[in-house]
């Protein structure tokens, strides 16, 4: 068990990142906490040694993911969509671009993931391969179905 | 051109997330839940309630899986040993942890109620699994009665797998009838037990008990060892192969 001290830190250092991820996957800013709580808990409770500071984020992504994508196989999930309005997340008003937001938010949480990881987080194509688990043929697919579906839904490529 | 996904700068953890976070974390118990209070006391009631009046809870209606329902098993096995019983669409009805190892794994999070595609693709994301995967052999078997299902469900298995691991990291087959209802016979996963079963039968001086607690990457040293061949009995080919059981020819 992490102490509290490293805990807190790691709060501090990833939280805004995780509320980023739950921004991109859950459909209510109420289930947010009980993601965070998950994360954290699995970080205080797990003794995972750490390779690097890099490693500790992937870490991080990859279980707030795979929790996102938990919350979201309930059947009440499933059924009810009741995603809150955009700017119950706390997004700057007025978003720069709340078409693309919207249009993302659209897309399969496989996509969602990729488009995230590479154009907000800045990883590569091999990084993600490697923090998402697969190929990077894989990796490469779903981003070139992401922007094409991207492109029908706004006329035109937001990413390019 | 300004980066679209830049308005996601402005969203961030406020403090008072961050610390009924850290609160809870430090607790190590659930946040408390809006709604779930009443419907946990109500659950408690009728429970109690049955339990009263004596209503029909037979042993079959709460054993976890009736076995005709069962249609078709897959075992894993790395260290971890376990076992998936599946209902005809796939999805998981009933799991078996053949050692501690596997119960380990299986108690972060209960996969009775998802499709076996489901529960691979977690199962090879997990940390604890990606673990025993850093020098460790997957080794998954199938069995099912109806054949053509057996096949179907190995191609889909060969596929995840395949998106996730080295060809040179699993191994993916299927199983008789007999190999099923033999391993159950030593309380062992059927995909350990049918690489234990080639191993004896290259070297008879080979019990099954000696074996039975190795890992997979170890048994594939040994058939490795006595076989010459620089190939698992199931690794071959496992991209693959509908129509050979890989062994027992």
């Amino acid at each position: 068990m992490r102490c509290e001290e490293e805990v807190s830190q790691a709060i501090d250092k990833y939280g805004d990142m995780i509320r980023r991820i739950c921004f991109i996957h859950l459909k209510k800013e109420t289930d947010v906490d009980d993601i965070f709580q998950n994360v954290f808990i699995k970080y205080a409770t797990k003794d995972i040694a750490y390779a690097s500071a890099e490693h500790e984020k992937a870490w991080f992504i990859r279980v707030s993911i795979n929790e996102c994508q938990s919350m979201l196989r309930g059947w009440f999930h499933q059924k009810v969509d009741l995603r809150d309005d955009l700017s119950k997340y706390g997004l700057a008003e007025p978003a720069h671009h709340p078409e693309v937001l919207q249009a993302i938010l659209k897309l399969r949480d496989t996509y969602r993931n990729v488009v995230y990881l590479y154009y907000y987080e800045g990883y590569k194509i091999t990084e993600i391969a490697k923090i998402l688990n697969r190929s990077e043929n894989t990796i490469h697919t779903w981003m070139k179905r992401a922007k094409e579906q991207l492109k029908e839904m706004l006329g035109g490529d937001p990413l390019a | 051109m300004r980066n679209p996904l830049s308005d996601l700068d402005s969203i961030k953890a406020n403090s008072q997330l961050k610390t009924k976070t850290l609160q809870a974390v430090m607790k190590k118990q659930p946040l408390k839940h809006r709604s779930y209070g009443w419907g946990i006391l109500a659950l408690g009631f009728c429970f109690l309630l049955a339990f009263f009046l004596q209503l029909p809870f037979s042993r079959s209606n709460t054993a976890p899986a009736v076995k005709k329902d069962i249609y078709a098993y897959v075992s894993i096995d790395i260290n971890p040993s376990m076992e998936f019983q599946l209902d005809k669409n796939n999805k998981i009805i009933h799991i078996i942890d053949y050692n501690k190892e596997a119960a380990n794994v299986l108690k972060q999070k209960d996969l009775t109620g998802y499709t076996i595609e489901e529960a691979m693709d977690w199962l090879l994301t997990d940390k604890l699994i990606q673990d025993y995967m850093t020098k460790g052999f997957m080794q998954v078997s199938v069995y099912s009665k109806d054949t053509t299902h057996s096949v179907a469900l190995e191609k889909v298995l060969n596929m995840v797998l395949s998106a996730n691991l080295d060809a040179s990291q699993y191994g993916c087959s299927h199983a008789s009838e007999e190999e099923h209802r033999s391993a159950s016979k030593h309380h062992m996963s059927f995909g350990k037990y049918q690489v234990i079963e080639e191993i004896i039968k290259l070297n008879s001086d080979y019990r099954i008990d000696d074996l039975q607690n190795k890992s997979m990457q170890e048994l594939k040293t040994i058939y490795t060892q006595l076989s010459g061949n620089t190939s698992f009995p199931n690794d071959h080919d496992s991209h693959h192969n509908e129509n050979s059981k890989h062994h027992n020819k």
